[in-house]
């Protein structure tokens, strides 16, 4: 069964390494490894800084766009990246999330994917 | 092989509430192992017991009562998978542990006459359930809904009743947790990882001591104590003790309880009121209960791996050991509250501390320790803590602040009864 792994960060509490370093690059690359030999790694993505990103909506399914610059304003927590694995249980799942470097000073949100 | 002293012949309704109660859980635990759902399991249970009621009254009841509803349960899940693809593809994917079954599912004969297990050689799944259900996923209101239900045998409706809940919720709040469980692939099983299994035992053990905490003090409704619920949670301590015969805490658990419950003859009066442990009838308190929980703790307190309930199980068993409120050891108390302390911070153990240690040194002491606390949230809004501080007040002649206290505490009193118990209290 595939879990996405949601890597959670928030805007609030920032990059700006004034305390403890966060979790550096190779973390990441390390935690990919552990998991494509484990054998249970069946995709994922990183993502570039929430403030990049733009935001389109429609109130209706008529409605025209409304295009903002950045993530949506009332939310501090945006998604860092996702990493998705195939493995039989929850307990399976949380056991990689525990491993996993976005855990650290982040949060880790682990959905199972909908089987369609 | 259990020996069965006689066969039961065609039973009562008695003998057959009593096999439900008994033996429902252990047939829908086991169902659950040999099945991996619950919704197969719920279902092949309710079949099997269904069958009994059928049955029972003709032909008698078995010599193996778990053993022919395992029977009967597991041939009408299998008939039920044959039947539906969806689940047959389900339970595939699920890699079924088919070490325990020695039974030949393909028997043509009826479930009482097939070659079946003797009732004591069936392994005992229900630590794989109480731990299933007190999984960190799952909120904790949900975990002693899921418990009660599952490892209680309790109707969706008797759930609601004991915890106060209208009945649609609570199907609602069941019916959401199982599909959480099934959404999620949340193992009901023991976890593998030792480490783990050390973490969720507190979540079992906590859990447990919630149903009993809400029938002991109901934070609603006009009745203080709710007998049935603090049956359901000693019966449910009972079991988690017996699955682990050689753990402390489970047994410091069911002592703390015990121990509890001894006192709740004395615990109110005839209108429902409760009464102060000061001022309780102790000839009145349940000498078998505190007999066992004595035993109880004393074991436990023993092992190397005694934790916060068997200390809280000490406080009580020192109160129960007291034949009058002024011989309680209170230096005793004192210590094992800062014990208490060590396997974590808990304002209410601070104030029960600060409590004792007014009792044992005097109220000036007591009303220091109490006030050091004003400022914490954990305590704002618990009127036991204003009740303290309202006693040593009027203690040291204080009386003006003894009001305040006084009038604070009866705002934050959740029913009728504590009310009635507050101010018969500062009336002295």
């Amino acid at each position: 069964m595939k879990y996405v792994l949601l890597l959670m960060g928030n805007l609030t509490d920032d990059r700006c390494g004034e305390s403890e370093e966060g979790p550096g690059v190779e973390e990441f690359m390390a935690f990919d490894a552990e998991l494509e030999r484990a054998g249970v790694l069946a995709g994922g993505f990183g993502l570039t800084d929430p403030e990049e990103g733009t935001s389109l909506s429609k109130a209706t399914r008529e409605a025209e766009p409304v295009i903002t610059a950045g993530p949506y304003a009332e939310s501090r927590e945006f998604v860092g990246g996702t990493v998705v694995i195939d493995v039989g249980s929850l307990d399976e799942a949380l056991a990689w999330a525990a491993k996993c470097p976005g855990a650290i000073g982040g949060r880790v949100e682990i959905r199972p994917m909908l089987d369609v | 092989m259990v020996p069965d002293a006689a066969p039961w012949g065609v039973p009562t309704g008695d003998v057959l509430a009593r096999v439900h109660r008994e033996e429902h859980s252990r047939l829908l635990a086991t169902l659950v192992r040999r099945f991996g759902d619950l919704e197969l399991a719920e279902d092949a249970a309710q079949e099997a017991m269904e069958a009994a009621l059928r049955t029972w009254p003709e032909r008698g009841v078995p010599q193996q009562p778990l053993a022919w509803l395992i029977t009967t349960a597991r041939r009408s899940a299998l008939d039920r998978v044959r039947r539906d693809a969806i689940y047959a593809r389900r339970l595939a994917e699920l890699h079924l542990d088919e070490r325990h079954q020695p039974e030949d599912p393909q028997d043509p004969r009826s479930p009482a006459d097939a070659g079946m297990l003797a009732q004591g050689d069936l392994p005992d799944d229900r630590l794989a359930m109480l731990m299933g259900c007190c999984h960190p996923a799952l909120a904790p209101a949900d975990r002693i809904a899921l418990m009660l239900r599952f490892v209680g045998s309790l109707s969706t409706a008797e759930v609601a009743a004991a915890l106060l809940v209208p009945v649609p919720t609570m199907a609602a709040r069941i019916t959401r947790a199982k599909k959480r469980i099934a959404t999620n692939r949340i193992p009901l099983t023991v976890p593998e990882d030792p480490h783990e299994r050390e973490h969720r035992l507190p979540l079992v053990l906590t859990a447990i001591s919630l149903v009993f905490t809400e029938g002991y003090a109901a934070t609603s409704g006009d009745a203080p104590i709710r007998r049935e619920l603090t049956g359901e949670a000693i019966r449910l301590a009972r079991i988690t003790r017996q699955l682990l015969p050689a753990t402390a805490e489970p047994q410091g658990l069911l002592a703390l309880l015990l121990l509890t419950e001894a006192r709740s003859p004395a615990r109110e009066d005839a209108d429902g009121v409760p009464i102060a442990l000061e001022d309780q009838d102790r000839s009145r308190w349940d000498p078998d209960l505190i007999t066992e929980g004595l035993a109880l703790v004393e074991e436990a307190a023993g092992r190397e791996d005694a934790g916060r309930f068997t200390v809280q199980a000490a406080i009580a068993a020192l109160h129960s050991q007291a034949p009058r409120f002024e011989d309680t050891d209170w230096a005793q108390i004192v210590s094992l509250y800062s014990m208490l302390l060590m396997h974590g911070e808990d304002p209410v153990v601070r104030m029960n501390r600060a409590i004792a240690i007014g009792r044992r040194d005097g109220p000036e002491s007591g009303l220091t320790l109490l006030e050091e606390l004003s400022g914490e949230p954990g305590l704002a809004g618990h009127h036991p803590y204003y009740v303290a501080l309202a006693l040593f007040l009027t203690e040291i002649g204080d009386r003006t602040a003894a009001e305040r206290a006084w009038d604070r505490a009866l705002e934050l009193a959740g029913n009728t009864a504590e009310r009635r118990f507050i101010e018969r209290r500062r009336a002295g």
